[in-house]
């Protein structure tokens, strides 16, 4: 269900991406566009791409989330997501 | 056939989603982060549309009709009492927004 809520303000890690530089990064989501999400490492805002990129999210003990299933504009996440 | 869907349900996430967003537009006000306030009243702005789903009387008076910037009274808006009205001056556009307050008055009669 986490997929169809407001991901801004959770903590969020990176699993595991196509881009291995991004992986191990941990911090707070602050923005999110169709493609990206917006993630504060250490007061520095990292872009993230949704596409090819696991991300777990510390709430409930962690869910992890395909960012592939995240690919819709925020608003339109809670009706589109699947 | 296609997936029916449930506006119920959504409505109910999409006024969770909208109390989040201005918590977090509250916290980051106050961190001095008015721009990603802004984003944040945008973003519960549009989601408000999207779903159909009306913001909360107390969250209506936290931004600008206008020009949708989060309000921080004393920091970038003024609320005053004039003739039976709220009024709230955007300190970012100056537009200003007045309600009445003619319930109370009546109730104190």
């Amino acid at each position: 269900m986490l997929h169809k809520h407001e991901l801004i303000g959770l903590e969020a890690e990176i699993i595991s991406s196509t881009c291995s530089t991004l992986v191990g990064f941990r911090g707070t989501v602050v923005d999110e566009t169709k493609n990206t999400i917006v993630i504060e490492v250490k007061d520095v805002e990292k872009t993230i791409p949704k596409r090819g990129t696991l991300f777990r999210f510390h709430i409930d003990g962690g869910i992890d989330i395909d960012g592939a299933r995240l690919l819709h504009r925020p608003e339109d996440r809670t009706k589109r997501a699947r | 056939m296609a997936k029916r869907r449930r506006k119920g349900l959504e409505r109910r996430i999409a006024r969770e989603r909208i109390l989040i967003l201005f918590q977090q537009a509250e916290k980051e006000a106050l961190r001095g982060n008015l721009r990603r306030s802004n984003r944040y009243i945008h973003l519960a702005r549009r989601i408000g549309m999207r779903y159909n789903t009306p913001f909360p009387s107390a969250l209506k008076r936290r931004f600008c009709r206008k020009c949708g910037s989060f309000l921080l009274p004393s920091e970038n808006s003024r609320v005053r009492l004039r003739s039976s009205r709220i009024t709230i001056t955007c300190g970012e556009c100056g537009h200003v927004m007045r309600m009445p307050y003619l319930r109370e008055k009546s109730s104190r009669r």
